[in-house]
């Protein structure tokens, strides 16, 4: 079958065909008794699709689905909440650290060396990923 | 359960938008059934396409801001949809999982009552495992253009969007797919 032929049968059992094309089709089945046999046995297959519909879930698995959807926002909503916060409270205990003039400045410079440390660390471990991420080939083998 | 016209839709699609999560529970349970069936029809397995719908769900409501509510919410979220269960067989495929063919047996409803005179039950209910016997006999590629056309009725182009394919290769996935279709229900008597 040419791709012309299939794309109006196509087009003629999902009723997506103009007039103008389904009188094409009929001249081609007219001249052609293989193109109205393969219509025929293509709307066949369509109307049974049709006729048995949708599956649906059972009444355990239906009821349950929601609470599925619905942990899964509100996890990401509460990850999302404790980065933030985590951010927000780091950040401002490390200003108040390093501008406090009572601080004794040894503890001032202990805790800057800490959480740069702690900083060094962490993009350390983000650039290796990375570097895993775009190199490694056997990064998805679990060991 | 029956999808809402496009104006009640787009009116729930607002709602979601501004946070309602009654109404965007309304909408995950007008189409969660097809969902599922989307994602079980490429991951052939329950516990995997249980949790890509759900998880494809909640991508969506994260990006409802972005959403333009008078479009058909169906051919976006089944977008999202295929993507996610897309990744899924790609991150088996790169850690070597063999993943079990495993579906309970009780996890569709029984078929429907029938209506008035379209035939009994039985009748009805060994059609419909025949059918759906043959399309999970199919290719993933022409599975995935049965069911969006005749199961979430989607057009051509919503397909093409979907699948991320031109409209052309939709037609011709989907003449190939009713050919074969056709031949092993015929096959099968």
């Amino acid at each position: 079958m040419r791709p012309r032929e299939q794309e109006l049968i196509c087009k003629a059992v999902d009723g997506a065909a103009t007039p103008r094309e389904l009188e094409e089709l009929e001249a081609m089945a007219n001249s052609d008794p293989g193109i109205r046999q393969e219509l025929e046995a293509q709307q066949a297959a369509a109307v049974s699709l049709q006729s048995v519909g949708q599956p649906e879930l059972n009444d355990v698995i239906a009821a349950q689905f929601w609470n599925g959807v619905y942990s899964r926002i509100e996890c990401r909503a509460g990850w999302a909440f404790v980065i933030a916060g985590f951010l927000v409270v780091t950040g401002y205990t490390i200003y108040l650290v390093l501008t406090d003039p009572q601080l004794a400045a040894l503890f001032r410079f202990g805790f800057a060396c800490m959480f740069v440390g702690i900083a060094l660390l962490i993009s350390s471990v983000a650039r290796h990923r990375r570097r895993q991420a775009v190199h490694d080939k056997y990064k998805e083998v679990v060991r | 359960m029956t999808p809402p016209d496009n104006n009640h839709e787009s009116e729930i699609l607002q709602r979601c938008v501004a946070g309602d999560m009654g109404a965007y529970e309304s909408l995950v349970a007008t189409y969660r059934d097809r969902a599922y069936y989307y994602a079980l029809s490429m991951l052939h397995n329950h516990h995997d396409a249980l949790d890509s719908c759900q998880e494809a769900f909640a991508k969506a409501f994260r990006a409802l801001d972005s959403f333009d509510c008078n479009r058909r919410f169906l051919p976006w979220f089944m977008r999202i949809l295929h993507n996610h269960c897309a990744s899924v067989i790609s991150r088996r495929r790169r850690r070597f999982e063999v993943s079990e063919t495993e579906v309970p047996v009780d996890v569709f409803r029984a078929t429907p009552d029938p209506s008035p005179g379209q035939g009994d039950t039985i009748e009805r209910e060994g059609r419909s495992a025949a059918v759906h016997a043959a399309l999970a006999l199919l290719p993933g590629e022409h599975r995935q253009v049965l069911v969006l056309r005749h199961f979430d009725e989607l057009t051509y182009a919503e397909i093409a969007e979907t699948l991320g394919i031109p409209q052309g290769t939709v037609m011709s996935r989907l003449y190939n797919a009713r050919k074969k279709l056709a031949a092993l229900m015929k096959a099968a008597g």
